[in-house]
């Protein structure tokens, strides 16, 4: 009974690191969702199931030919090139982006401990969105 | 933000009109607040422009935090603005609606149809879909407050939304509908939970369309779909955190 009570105190554990990664990765990218070198970051999320996570990406006016996925064992990065520079002021319609550029995406994602790159997979999907599953190795949750 | 002709102020909220106006029956007040896919919000945006609806009126949050001016044309703008031409008014919001003020915005929208002799109060929302990448078309369902807002669905073969629950704004406009007696009629659209939809808008506006009698062109909206989610990358991150404040549904709740 101790066992189950200790794994049961452990996966909670494991859940609130997570969590926190999450939310640090949050924070400190909350007010960076584009850079001066033309990179901008892209909306994702994260779909826990019990045998693999599933990460969504959206990649809007990528230039699908140019999607890089790479995963090690703690991170997973996605890289892309838009179709064409698109300037912040078309996006927000606002002076304030007139002399930034953007031109691809890039954005790096903390991966849980028991995922498993290894058995990873890509897919493309037409609307530029990417679904991209990883195992979770079996005995950890 | 011209002077306006008339204001109301509602527990940290200011209603204000710019002008006189007329709204035409049956009227229809298409809600589009920012909530999963910011569906409500692309859609009432689309409505402004194909029927080149005027902006009449806003509402501003007093206690907005951090405090904020959208300056939008030059002028200052509240964060809510109000459009209305021939039988339609739409509500679009620029910023999530701080939880704390969900309640008050949900009460003063309904006493503010219910002053203007609103028909119609249709609430424009996303569910999350785990599964809307494999969807190729969204589905759309439907609640009603009463059964005069459930009558404009009716033939049109769209499905109740049977289970589930609604979190945020939309949810106390629709009890407050049922309490106060209001029609309101809610439809709702798989949606991703965190990327802006178009495609989820394009389909409730088809459903819009045959409820209003009159057509709804979403070519363009589909055509710069890419463009639309691009823009809306900002809104919709502070709309998660909006929503997870209001301890919405969260893709990490799998146990």
């Amino acid at each position: 009974m101790f066992e189950d009570v200790y794994a049961e105190f452990e996966r909670l554990r494991r859940r609130i690191l997570r969590e926190f990664d999450r939310l640090l990765a949050e924070v400190s990218s909350y007010r960076a969702d584009w850079s001066p070198d033309g990179r901008l970051q892209p909306l994702y999320t994260v779909y826990e199931y019990p045998d693999r996570y599933v990460v969504l990406v959206d990649l809007p006016a990528a230039d699908t030919s140019t999607i890089t996925v790479t995963a090690t064992r703690t991170a997973l990065s996605i890289e892309a090139k838009l179709e064409r520079d698109i300037n912040l002021e078309d996006i927000y319609g606002t002076v304030v982006g007139r002399e930034v550029k953007v031109d691809h995406y890039k954005h790096t994602i903390p991966l849980p401990e028991d995922a498993d790159p290894e058995g990873i997979r890509v897919n493309v999907k037409p609307s530029k969105i990417i679904e991209i599953v990883i195992p979770r190795r079996a005995g950890r949750s | 933000m011209s002077r306006p002709v008339y204001e109301e102020e509602y527990e940290g909220l200011l209603l204000m009109e710019y002008e006189e106006f007329e709204v035409e029956r049956p009227s229809f007040l298409v809600l589009g607040l920012p909530d999963t896919g910011l569906v409500g919000v692309i859609s009432t945006n689309h409505l402004v422009s194909s029927f080149g609806l005027r902006e009449v009126a806003g509402i501003d949050l007093l206690g907005l935090m951090p405090p904020v001016a959208v300056i939008s044309g030059g002028v200052v703008r509240p964060p809510l603005r109000i459009y209305a031409g021939g039988n339609i008014m739409a509500v679009m919001a620029e910023t999530p609606v701080p939880p704390s003020l969900v309640p008050s915005l949900a009460r003063m929208i309904v006493d503010y149809s219910m002053k203007r002799g609103v028909d119609y109060i249709v609430s424009i929302v996303g569910v999350a879909s785990p599964n809307r990448v494999n969807i190729e078309r969204p589905n759309v369902y439907w609640i009603a407050s009463n059964d005069k807002a459930k009558k404009l669905v009716e033939g049109l073969g769209i499905s109740g939304f049977l289970n589930g629950y609604l979190v945020g704004p939309y949810a106390l406009i629709l009890k407050n509908s049922i309490r106060f007696r209001a029609s309101n009629l809610v439809l709702l659209a798989d949606a991703y939970m965190e990327f802006p939809d178009p495609e989820a808008a394009a389909t409730v506006l088809a459903v819009f369309s045959k409820i209003i009698g009159r057509d709804i062109d979403t070519r363009k909206l589909l055509e710069q779909a890419e463009m639309i989610r691009l823009r809306l990358r900002s809104l919709m991150k502070q709309t998660r955190q909006a929503m997870a404040e209001m301890g919405g549904p969260s893709p990490l709740m799998y146990a």
